[in-house]
């Protein structure tokens, strides 16, 4: 039993968009001088897909469990994440914002799309549309509300607009009553939306595994 | 206020986008902006604040 539609696939018929054309015709252009061969474009794509929010709240639960991996993390988040195995595979620097009882963390890109990939996949749809984009920078407290998500007045939201080298990542707070979870267990309650910082963690909202 | 500079120096896109200044690079620094300052009647608190990073020749010195 599975609870899908059977909707057809409809693919876009008509004219290529412009973007479309461009895009094909520079790839046919450095495929053609010898610059990047087809395969390492399919092969990027192919590790672009593979990223999911699993490998971001690995390194959040770890975070939770070792002190020193924290400290280096906040430091640099590039790096604590090589240490994982997790690859950057661009030129972009990962800034881990931590939340603390103080201060919650939200990340948008204003511009386009800009999204810490490398650990944590594509972004959702929302992120990308222009709503959340022009409203998180305006009215993160709103936006956060429809989320589901109250910040008492008295918490700082910093809001971090990812527009050009840099990716951010939220750290969110670790729920009280976990102080026993294993490493494994913590990573399960870790979801994307608490990763860019428009939800917080409640155990009581387990992952469906 | 300037909460950071980022490393390393980037290159200046706008420049190099024209094929001008090839090369050249200087730093995007990470500045905040209370976001009572950003948005006349803000509805948050005044703490509320925004980080984005600017590159160094749309920043003067003050």
């Amino acid at each position: 039993m599975h609870s899908h539609d059977h909707a057809p696939i409809t693919v876009p018929d008509g004219t290529p968009g412009y973007y479309e054309v461009m895009e094909t015709a520079i790839r046919e252009l450095l495929a053609e001088k010898g610059l990047i061969h087809p395969s390492e474009i399919r092969r990027q794509l192919e590790v672009l897909d593979s990223r999911t929010p699993q490998l971001g709240a690995k390194v959040v639960a770890r975070a939770w469990v070792d002190p020193e991996f924290r400290a280096r993390l906040l430091l640099n988040g590039r790096s604590a994440c090589e240490e994982l195995g997790i690859t950057f595979y661009d030129d972009t620097q990962l800034i881990v914002l931590e939340n603390t009882r103080d201060v919650h963390n939200l990340i948008v890109c204003t511009l386009c799309s800009c999204y810490p990939r490398p650990v944590l996949g594509l972004p959702p749809d929302w992120y990308k549309q222009k709503p959340y984009r022009a409203r998180a920078v305006k009215e993160p407290r709103n936006v956060l509300a429809e989320f589901g998500t109250a910040i008492p007045e008295d918490v700082e939201i910093r809001v971090s607009d990812s527009t050009a080298m840099v990716r951010y990542l939220v750290l969110p707070q670790r729920p009280s009553g976990t102080e026993t979870w294993s490493e494994e267990e913590l990573a399960s309650l870790v979801t994307r939306d608490a990763m860019i910082g428009v939800a917080i963690i409640d155990p009581q909202e387990r992952k469906v595994q | 206020m300037i909460e950071a500079v980022m490393e390393p120096p980037a290159v200046n896109n706008e420049e190099e986008g024209f094929g001008r200044n090839v090369g050249q690079k200087r730093h995007y620094y990470r500045v905040a902006i209370p976001l009572t300052d950003l948005w006349p009647g803000y509805g948050g608190s005044a703490a509320d604040g925004l980080r984005i990073e600017v590159y160094e020749s749309w920043l003067e010195r003050i």
